[in-house]
């Protein structure tokens, strides 16, 4: 018997999307993803214009990741054109990363994932029934924007971080106050962590390849090689002789592949190549969770999500604490534009995003490249229907629905940047 | 009491104006409790099953069909429209490749290489541009106290008014020095207020993203500008950087 199912509008997801899923019998036929936000052309738009414009428009992509965009843009640019930079500005954007991580895993956790597993519809579910959860997502939210706003100037579509520099820094006092803000965001990142990792989520999991920056000595989401979690690695640089992207015709999202294979990119490929480095409260609570590592569960996803944000909390106060004596100095670099071409990756909140860049000598845009991570796990939630409908279609209908909603929302996906979108439409 | 029907509907942005309004935490509760969000793209699991709204906020510019018949759907239903945002306001980042209209095939097959399903207009449109809009929310992101001050404002029964001053005034409710002092050129003299000044307090120029204000004095800023070394290409680019439409 042949059945189709579609979801036609999936929830609790950032943009729009649809799934389509068509069954004989217990053998998947088709099980694809198509995004239908309108097509955005970030990479014409930033063409001709003036390199120190490319990141402003570059942020206006993701408004949960609006941070990250800002700082993989801004470091694209400066390989490009050859800025050096100075630690204290290094230092400030892992900060402002480090913040922005906890403001987007707190509003995917809390507003997204957890009715999931706290047995109601949505969020306003978790504000009537569990207000001690609400609280706790609301004053992370507060926190973690606070911190990103005394850096960025602006809790969204930071303005204050430049090619090169940050118009202004915080002073001691700011410095200090951030440190005790991280401190309460800790905590609170700790109860975060113990509430997921209590939560059963499905069992599935499909062993596929994972990747995440892999930086020598820390868990890092700003800087280095990209690690396969074999021991294999790549430089960012190199992108695009290891990860080709493919445009479809039913999707404004592309598909990219890693030696021609789907791979998943984001908190749980993160904490499967990095959970050595964690810090030794994040190290505590993985070790409790009972979480096997590597874990090729998807659903886990989230799990990590919550346990990266400890780890991220220390960081944040052993980098503050050096400031903590002598404040931070304001500073400003000349730049003189040149042409060059630019390649950059961080870790966004929801998996590796690369910026791509070409200037010409007058420091004009001639060609621009975005990769972003839910584009690169569109093909991971593909191979995980594959895997997993064969199982679930024992299942009545809505069961079905609900259960591939879950999978695909435990990547965190953001489709608004990725349009280059989710409805289910299964056919049994 | 019955309580308002409230709805948001999303159009093309980066939805990044529904985080800035989680920032209006303490409110938030309030707020929440005064309304009935009886449609919420983004979260609820049945959206487009109502068929009246007291209160429709649309954010994002409109950029294809579906989106400008969504839109004409929505004025049918609802009592209030607000444009939420830059891009639901004036077209906002989409519009920026709105000069290039005409190059809409070579630049879609420079992005993504070939023809796709999804259709989009080669212009990303205000809302204003398809529907009456009833309130129009600046700001790239909007700010949340602002949003929360609308949706007072109309539970009292009355509309709620657009700031009609610059973001000069701003700056000098706040304190904050002049960044042309500096020689740091901005467009705070021209741009409508509302925002509380958090660019010029991080000693960052003013980039408009509030659009222009109705009767702004745009002789005497391009004269300030040049003054400071910007030439009249770059005027055009920083004066239509939110709105994609050339300025004379």
């Amino acid at each position: 018997m042949r059945k189709s199912y579609t979801l036609d509008c999936l929830t609790k997801v950032e943009g729009h999307a649809k799934l389509e899923v068509e069954m004989d019998g217990n053998t998947v036929k088709k099980a694809e993803i198509a995004v239908y936000e309108p097509s955005r052309y970030f990479e014409h738009m930033v063409r001709g214009k003036p390199y120190d414009l490319v990141p402003t428009i570059s942020q206006r992509i993701c408004g949960i990741c609006s941070v990250i965009h800002t700082v993989t843009s801004i470091k694209a640019v400066e390989n490009a054109i050859g800025v050096r930079v100075s630690q204290q500005t290094h230092d400030l954007r892992r900060l402002l990363l480090h913040a922005s991580n906890i403001h987007s895993h707190t509003a995917h956790l809390f507003f997204f994932a957890a009715p999931d597993y706290l047995g109601v519809d949505d969020v306003m579910g978790i504000a009537r029934k569990r207000r001690d959860v609400m609280k706790l997502a609301i004053d992370m939210q507060r926190i973690s924007a606070g911190i990103v706003k005394q850096i960025g100037g602006r809790s969204l579509h930071p303005v204050n971080c430049r090619v090169g520099y940050f118009n202004s820094v915080p002073d001691r006092n700011r410095v200090n106050s951030m440190i005790a803000e991280f401190k309460e965001l800790k905590k609170m990142s700790e109860k975060t962590a113990e509430l997921f990792i209590s939560f059963k989520y499905p069992e599935f999991e499909n062993k596929t390849q994972h990747l995440a920056i892999d930086e020598k000595k820390f868990y890092d989401l700003y800087e280095g090689d990209i690690g396969d979690g074999d021991g294999g690695h790549f430089r960012a640089v190199d992108y695009n002789k290891h990860l080709e992207e493919e445009t479809v015709y039913r999707s404004t999202a592309k598909y990219s592949k890693f030696d021609g294979k789907s791979y998943m990119v984001g908190a749980l490929p993160r904490l499967n190549i990095n959970h050595r480095k964690l810090s030794p409260s994040a190290k505590a609570l993985l070790k409790s969770s009972g979480i096997k590592i590597p874990s090729f569960s998807t659903f886990h996803n989230n799990a990590a999500q919550a346990l990266e944000m400890v780890h991220f909390c220390d960081r944040g106060i052993e980098t503050l604490e050096e400031y903590a004596e002598r404040g931070m100095k304001p500073e400003t670099v000349k730049i003189r534009p040149k042409a060059g071409e630019g390649i950059a990756a961080c870790e966004a909140p929801r998996g590796t995003l690369y910026h791509h860049y070409r200037f010409n000598a007058g420091g004009k845009t001639t060609y621009a490249n975005i990769m972003t991570p839910t584009c690169q796990n569109v093909g991971n939630m593909e191979s995980d229907m594959q895997k997993w409908m064969p199982e679930l279609i024992r299942q009545p209908d809505a069961k079905v629905k609900r259960s591939l909603e879950m999978l695909i929302r435990a990547y965190d996906p953001c489709f608004s940047c990725s349009t280059h979108f989710l409805e289910l439409r299964l056919k049994r | 009491m019955v309580k308002p029907k409230v709805a948001f509907f999303g159009m093309t942005s980066c939805k990044g104006c529904y985080f800035q309004m989680l920032l209006a935490n303490e409110k938030l509760p309030h707020v929440l409790g005064s309304i009935d969000i009886v449609d919420f793209w983004m979260l609820n699991e049945k959206p487009g099953a109502c068929d009246s709204y007291d209160i429709a906020f649309i954010d994002g510019a409109v950029s294809n069909s579906e989106n400008a018949e969504l839109v004409r759907e929505v004025r049918k239903k609802a009592k209030y429209v607000i444009a939420f945002g830059t891009c639901a306001c004036l077209g906002g980042i989409p519009a920026l490749r709105n000069p290039d209209e005409k190059q809409h095939n070579a630049y879609h097959r420079l992005v993504y290489g070939r023809d796709i399903a999804i259709k989009s207009y080669p212009h990303a449109d205000p809302v204003r541009k398809h529907i009456k809009v009833d309130y129009q929310m600046y700001g790239c992101p909007i700010n949340e106290r602002e949003a929360v001050e609308v949706v007072r404002d109309l539970l009292l029964g009355k509309m709620p008014r657009e700031p009609d001053y610059p973001v000069c005034v701003e700056c000098k409710k706040a304190g904050i020095r002049c960044l042309f002092k500096d020689g740091v050129p901005c467009l705070g003299p021209v741009t409508t207020a509302g925002c509380g000044a958090p660019c010029p307090a991080s000693r960052t120029a003013c980039d408009g993203c509030r659009g222009p204000l109705g009767d702004a004095n745009w002789t005497e800023e391009a004269k300030l500008l040049k003054e400071h070394g910007i030439d009249r290409k770059k005027m055009q680019l920083m004066f239509s950087k939110y709105t994609g439409e050339k300025v004379k």
